[in-house]
């Protein structure tokens, strides 16, 4: 049998160790991206809408536009040619509904992108926002995902026909069947999450 | 329009003009450069801007700088002294008191306020002194150990 030599060597397997980037996190000298302040650079704000469903039946933007310091004043119109924001998630039989980055004369949630002021200071921008003038007809909705399976709900996304997202199978269903007498069961889970979207962490690679 | 106002933050003195509505966080951020305090929800809900005013915690997204004119301000850059970071920093580093980090300048002087109140707590007295800061990343029992890591070492420090 052969002899095994080892050399001593450091463990990290059940250390604890300290992580090299807390020192900068924990004495406030890391850089995120707000900390990043450049030559020029502008501020941008969003108007949200505060209607759950809504028609967007008009927006007036001349008085934002006109702000001192306002750069730019964008809404629905202005990003027609711009793609959808993006689905991370890839279940099977997902549907993806086109949601543009501003809303396209309709709202569908609390917190909607309707339009967008890029300024030279933030406070001018967030001032633009109260400018902008909207009109809005709320429409009904159905903001509870029990009641929106329900049969005639009213429909979030109207190109389609209910209000499921996916369906989602898990298990090998004919083991399932055979211990279970062929009778399908259902697990009820309710998943939430908070509002979230994906960004570069590396504020650097930007420029 | 401006007001000009008269501020010591980490012990130095800045005297500069701002507008009325300024708000004490975007003031040490971009008037002063010190962006160690964070911006996260700018209603006072998430602790991530926590200061320490007049030695006393304030949520610095609901503050206006002019109501700091002539006093003291501490941020978490005024912690680590010469380069040694101070026991509470020491205590998050210890027992991963943070992943991101974002929360943890407003964690940090929280704990500084509550260890100065109470130099030692018990877990349920640190929960309820950090309740006013929001943790995301994961959960609050490794920042329960860190304080009472730095409690310890601030205790054995005399």
């Amino acid at each position: 049998m052969a002899t095994m030599t080892t050399t001593p060597r450091k463990a990290y397997v059940g250390q604890r160790i300290r992580r090299t980037e807390d020192p900068r996190l924990m004495t406030g000298t890391a850089t995120y991206v707000d900390d990043i302040k450049r030559e020029g650079m502008l501020y941008a704000t969003v108007l949200r809408s505060p209607h759950t469903a809504a028609k967007i039946s008009s927006i007036s933007i001349e008085k934002a536009a006109a702000l001192p310091g306002v750069r730019a004043v964008y809404t629905g119109a202005d990003v027609k040619g711009v793609g959808p924001v993006p689905c991370a998630g890839s279940m099977p039989t997902l549907r993806v509904p086109h949601h543009a980055i501003l809303a396209q004369n309709r709202v569908y949630f609390v917190g909607h992108a309707v339009a967008a002021v890029v300024a030279t200071d933030r406070y001018v921008a967030q001032d633009a926002l109260g400018l902008i003038e909207v009109d809005y007809e709320p429409t009904d909705h159905v903001a509870d995902p029990e009641k929106a399976l329900e049969e005639g709900s009213v429909r979030v996304h109207p190109e389609y026909p209910d209000n499921i997202a996916f369906t989602y199978h898990s298990g090998r269903r004919r083991r399932g069947e055979g211990l279970c007498r062929g009778r399908r069961h259902r697990q009820p889970a309710n998943y939430s999450s908070a509002l979230g979207s994906l960004a570069d962490g590396n504020p650097r690679r930007c420029g | 329009m401006e007001k000009t106002i008269k501020v010591t933050v980490n012990g130095q003195d800045h005297e500069r003009s701002v507008e009325p509505r300024t708000l004490l966080v975007h003031f040490l951020r971009e008037t002063l450069g010190l962006t160690g305090t964070h911006v996260g929800c700018e209603s006072s809900v998430c602790g991530a801007c926590t200061v320490m005013l007049e030695g006393r915690t304030v949520k610095s997204c609901t503050v206006l700088a002019v109501q700091a004119n002539g006093k003291s301000v501490e941020t978490v850059e005024g912690l680590a002294q010469n380069g040694d970071m101070h026991a509470i920093q020491e205590g998050f580093w210890n027992e991963h008191g943070l992943q991101c980090g974002f929360c943890t300048p407003g964690m940090i002087m929280s704990v500084q306020q509550l260890l100065n109140d109470n130099p030692d707590p018990s877990r349920d007295e640190i929960r309820r002194g950090i309740d006013g800061n929001l943790y995301r990343c994961t959960g609050y029992q490794h920042i329960v150990k860190a304080v009472e890591s730095a409690a310890k070492a601030i205790a054995a420090e005399g």
